[in-house]
């Protein structure tokens, strides 16, 4: 989890009480660091996935 | 002229059954699982009297009839019996029509549901709808019905139940009726009789005989079912065919399959036994609540200023699940383990009734929205001086769940605790139809969540129709101050649909409340 610019806004935002949009460089470095973190977890859920349908398609339920 | 209708007493389980339907036990215990557990649930509900109605003829059952009984040589009755359970007592000598005008006039919430009866020896039990019994647990998939009878109208909220007739279909097929009956009025996707689900399982792939089909269906055939049906195709996979499952992995089971129950979407659970060899399925519909279980973390992260953020997850509470199991009864306790019985812990994998409008899993909405939990969170206490730190920050309890918007903004309208600006918010944000939420809550008195005692402090939304990678929350909502243990604002990230906007707001006089109980 890598530090992003959102720290400083939600710290700005406390302090003012004022709303703030996010510019689009703020915007597209915070979806950047979302990406870098999560991705990789999401690629095991899908690598799970994949197995439960190759291990699991000729198993019978009766 | 012959009576449709006939009023018996319920005195005893042993003698429920003497003279009701073709399957009279002449006394003795029946000799079928599934009759005799509910038999036992009825008495449990307090069951004083039965309706017999004969004949009925029941679409599920006649569509098996026309499928394979009428072509038997032997005569088979193409109509059923059915018995409505009522807790309220008969008078002596008193007519079938009088009872049912009272019950519905004094206290129709007496009806206790009702069993159909299929002609068929060895699996007499057809399409049943019998109240959840009573006690510390929480049956989630379920739907309200309504029944007539009589020119009377009954209501019931209960999940659906059938046994497998071992011709037709086998337990699979069971397992899908229950899961598509229970959806169907919310979903208002098909809700397939017996029959078509073979037919539909067996469309493109067929393992030997289709009829008789006493072989049931393979993983491949479950799915193709589920899809056909109008659901996602989605599989999960828990553990390996003859893998011991250790403590761990099992909680990890358990959080994935616990999503969907939480979502009230009906699970089918493909149990593989050490024996006999085959596998049987279950249907997943509810789970239960033991508040003295001492829970495991499942994540301690590192945040700024030296501190850590103790995470745990609502499952750890779940002491069992509940099940309907064609073969022995309706909502009946899954252990974790079990050396004598079916057992969480034999289950390879778990095939969750989906809508087939969301695109991110269970367990991928529950990944994304803890990193954007984690993110605030550390990002928060980054702007704060290690002063200020000198509180610890609190552990939190996560629990992810779909829900459909209007029952969301239900919730949050209701909800008196809640922040003025936070209610509006919600009221009024831009939802698709369903979304994820993953909620946040304190851990102090998480465990009597049960009670309505959980302290929540905010909550995470995601767009299920998102990509997962591209951040999908709509909006991210955590009181931060009250991690500190201290009252003050919280924060609330909005994003919009198409991700092009995000603002950050301030949460004035933010609060904490109650976590979503449904009992």
């Amino acid at each position: 989890m890598a530090t992003s610019t959102l720290g400083a806004i939600i710290s700005e935002v406390l302090e003012t009480g004022e709303k703030r949009v996010l510019s689009e460089t703020e915007r597209q470095q915070f979806y950047e660091d979302f990406y870098r973190d999560v991705s990789e977890k999401i690629e095991d859920i899908r690598n799970d996935q994949r197995k439960a349908y190759e291990e699991g398609k000729n198993l019978i339920l009766a | 002229m012959s009576k449709r209708l006939s009023l018996y007493k319920f005195s005893d389980i042993d003698n429920a059954f003497v003279g009701l339907a073709f399957t009279s036990t002449n006394g003795k215990k029946p000799r079928f699982n599934s009759l005799a557990n509910i038999l036992q649930l009825l008495n449990n509900l307090g069951c004083k009297a039965i309706i017999k109605q004969y004949p009925v003829q029941d679409s599920d059952y006649y569509a098996e009839y026309s499928k394979y009984y009428s072509k038997t040589f032997a005569s088979i009755d193409k109509y059923c019996h059915r018995l409505h359970f009522f807790s309220t007592a008969p008078l002596d000598n008193e007519d079938s029509l009088d009872y049912i005008d009272r019950v519905h006039v004094d206290n129709s919430s007496d009806y206790l549901g009702f069993m159909t009866i299929r002609p068929i020896r060895s699996s007499p039990v057809a399409a049943t709808i019998i109240r959840p019994p009573a006690g510390n647990h929480f049956v989630l998939a379920h739907e309200e019905f309504l029944v007539h009878l009589a020119g009377r109208t009954f209501s019931i909220r209960a999940t659906p139940f059938m046994q497998q007739d071992n011709a037709v279909g086998a337990c699979a097929q069971a397992s899908i009726w229950m899961a598509l009956r229970t959806l169907r009025k919310r979903e208002g996707n098909s809700a397939f009789d017996p029959a078509q689900i073979t037919s539909a399982a067996t469309r493109f792939l067929t393992r030997g005989r289709t009829l008789p089909n006493r072989e049931g269906l393979s993983v491949e055939q479950i799915i193709e079912a589920v899809r056909f049906a109008g659901y996602s195709s989605h599989i999960i996979w828990l553990k390996g065919h003859s893998e011991k499952i250790l403590d761990d992995a099992l909680e990890n089971a358990k959080r994935k399959i616990y999503t969907y129950v939480e979502s009230e979407i009906p699970v089918i659970l493909g149990l593989f036994p050490p024996s006999p060899q085959s596998g049987h399925a279950v249907v997943l519909i509810g789970h239960g609540w033991d508040a003295t279980i001492k829970p495991n973390s499942i994540g301690n992260y590192t945040m700024p200023h030296n501190s850590t953020l103790n995470m745990f997850h609502s499952v750890s509470w779940v002491n069992d699940f509940y099940i309907h199991n064609d073969n022995t009864g309706p909502y009946l306790k899954l252990k974790d383990r079990s050396d004598q019985d079916y057992a969480l812990e034999q289950a390879v994998f778990a095939v969750p009734l989906l809508p087939s409008d969301v695109f991110i899993t269970g367990e991928e909405a529950e990944a994304t929205s803890l990193e954007v939990i984690l993110q605030m969170i550390k990002e928060y206490l980054e702007t704060k001086s290690a002063e200020l730190l000198q509180v610890d920050v609190k552990p939190v309890v996560v629990r992810t769940y779909l829900s459909e918007r209007y029952r969301f903004r239900e919730w949050v309208a209701k909800n008196a605790s809640m922040a003025d600006i936070l209610k509006r918010y919600y009221r009024e944000k831009e939802f698709p139809k369903r979304i994820w939420i993953t909620e946040i809550c304190l851990l102090d008195n998480y465990a009597e969540s049960d009670k309505n005692n959980a302290n929540r402090i905010g909550e995470v939304i995601l767009d299920p129709t998102g990509e997962p990678n591209d951040t999908p929350f709509l909006s991210a909502h955590i009181n931060v101050t009250a991690l500190l243990g201290k009252a003050g604002p919280g924060i609330l990230v909005d994003r919009s649909s198409s991700g092009e906007a995000i603002e950050v707001l301030r949460v004035d006089d933010d609060t904490v409340y109650p976590a979503l109980c449904r009992n």
